[in-house]
């Protein structure tokens, strides 16, 4: 059931965005071809500038618009009479609308990341931004082995998906307490979302308060690390990384969990 | 054992009150009104035997269960509202029918929307409201569902659609199910009721055979609605 919940959240999302995405780019080589070729300030720079600049604030304000709306309209909406009527649980509901967010945040980054690559196309062979995309690989790999590397990317990707997810839930953690008023949820929501955020702030200062913790500057700890151990490191930076990402992710999904399973009110 | 329970159902928004004890036994095989006024208990009724509401205390069983991914899996819903995601086309839909409801019966769908030339390839938002409405009842009652429960499917239609609606629910619903159909627009229901229960501020306070109403008390189901609830 998750598979099939999935394949119409990405449908949904998939009609707006991907479209957007695709304008984000032929924008970004439309602005590469202009500026290499007008190598001085004109009028057509500066609109095609303002366009790129414009296409990519709005397609990354909408990913994140999207991401609430879909939340908050398909489950505590009119939409919500069919989508909680499904015989799905609650919890594959959350999965659902967590992993699809975490995807579209990736997506959107990756997106902004080829777009900055379509710019310099014109005056950068594609092959040449594909030799340094290898060299970084080949550096990287000369330290920590081909299969490092490998395990590397996956954890790095996984760790971006983990952050992504716990974004989300935190959004929709703060959706469901706002959901909790009978009027005025929206303002409830927004309320609850910097309740939570001041929240995490003050368990942050309290854990390293008790741990009497300062963060060391990473370059100088990396500097002072020979390569074999500069893998461990960043094994256990990832690791870090990872359980800061994961632990106030598990706490938004029982929240929101515990109030979309014994608290729904649907308008 | 009854295919819809209800013991002591108590369900409270806040301090306001939805259902006060309401207890009540449906068999299948029948078509049951659901009567009351306005915010008598009704739709809060449906909403618990659905999911979408937790019950203050008391219980619901639907097959002897509570309400659950498994009982949701046999339950046909029509809510009192639009409900459906309007971008979607008519066969996404029913595709999206098809995923989700294993007792949905596509073939069936498709001839009734055919029956009433609703081009499939259209998005619900291009649609009439009339439409929209007839394009929900016919994927609810497509499903082969052991209960169907109609949240005031004719309120707010005209009266030639209304004639539709009851005929695209009678000629529907499998022998062995229990479609509940809560209204307050008796009249043009209460020729198609078997049962019917009387709620009045969230409690049953009467639920006979409509037959036997129309017997023994010598008048309409509407008639006694009128006496047992005059302001």
């Amino acid at each position: 059931m998750l598979g099939k919940l999935m394949k119409y959240e990405f449908r949904s999302v998939g009609r707006i965005m991907l479209p957007l995405y695709g304008a984000w780019l032929v924008i970004s080589l439309l602005f590469g071809l202009v500026i290499n070729k007008l190598q001085e300030l004109t009028l057509i720079n500066v609109i095609t500038g303002l366009l790129y600049g414009a296409v990519t604030a709005v397609a990354l304000v909408l990913t994140l618009i999207l991401i609430i709306q879909r939340f908050y309209k398909n489950l505590l909406g009119q939409e919500g009479y069919l989508m909680f009527t499904l015989p799905v649980t609650t919890g594959r509901h959350i999965w659902n609308k967590t992993i699809s967010a975490a995807v579209w945040f990736v997506l959107a980054g990756i997106v902004a990341l080829v777009s900055v690559g379509f710019i310099s196309i014109w005056s950068v062979t594609p092959s040449a931004i594909l030799k340094g995309i290898g060299m970084f690989f080949s550096d990287v790999s000369h330290s920590v082995g081909a299969g490092g590397t490998v395990l590397l990317t996956i954890e790095v990707i996984a760790l971006v998906l983990l952050i992504g997810g716990e974004a989300a839930l935190k959004i929709y953690a703060a959706i469901a307490i706002g959901h909790q008023w009978s009027s005025h949820r929206i303002i409830g929501a927004v309320g609850a979302y910097i309740g939570l955020s001041i929240l995490e702030v003050i368990v942050i200062n309290i854990v390293f308060w008790i741990r009497n913790f300062t963060p060391p500057s990473f370059n100088d700890f990396m500097d002072s690390l020979i390569p074999s151990q500069q893998f461990a490191a960043a094994q256990i930076m990832i690791g870090i990384l990872a359980l800061i990402a994961a632990i106030p992710a598990a706490v938004y999904y029982i929240v929101t969990y515990k109030l979309l399973d014994t608290r729904l009110n649907l308008e | 054992m009854s295919i819809l329970e209800c013991r002591g159902l108590v369900k409270y928004y806040g301090r306001s009150r939805g259902l006060d004890g309401m207890d009540l036994q449906l068999e299948k095989g029948q078509i049951v009104g659901l009567l009351g006024p306005n915010g008598s208990g009704k739709t809060t009724m449906i909403k618990l035997a659905n999911g979408l509401l937790r019950p203050t205390s008391g219980e619901i069983l639907i097959e002897g269960d509570r309400p659950s991914p498994v009982t949701k899996a046999k339950v046909a819903y029509l809510p009192d509202r639009e409900f459906l995601p309007n971008y979607m086309t008519v066969d996404k839909l029913l595709d999206f029918y098809g995923d989700f409801f294993a007792d949905f019966n596509r073939e069936k769908a498709e001839a009734m929307l055919e029956n009433l030339d609703i081009s499939r390839e259209d998005p619900l938002k291009k649609f009439s409201k009339g439409n929209r409405e007839k394009i929900q009842l016919i994927l609810v009652m497509s499903r082969d569902a052991s209960i169907y429960f109609l949240d005031e499917p004719i309120a707010g239609v005209d009266p030639a659609a209304r004639e539709y609606i009851l005929k695209t629910i009678i000629s529907n619903y499998c022998e062995n199910a229990l479609v509940v159909i809560s209204t307050h627009l008796i009249t043009d229901i209460e020729p198609v009721l078997d049962d019917v229960v009387f709620i009045k501020e969230g409690k049953v306070v009467l639920h006979d055979n409509a037959d036997n109403i129309r017997e023994a008390k010598g008048k309409s189901v509407d008639g006694l609605f009128r006496e047992v609830f005059r302001c």
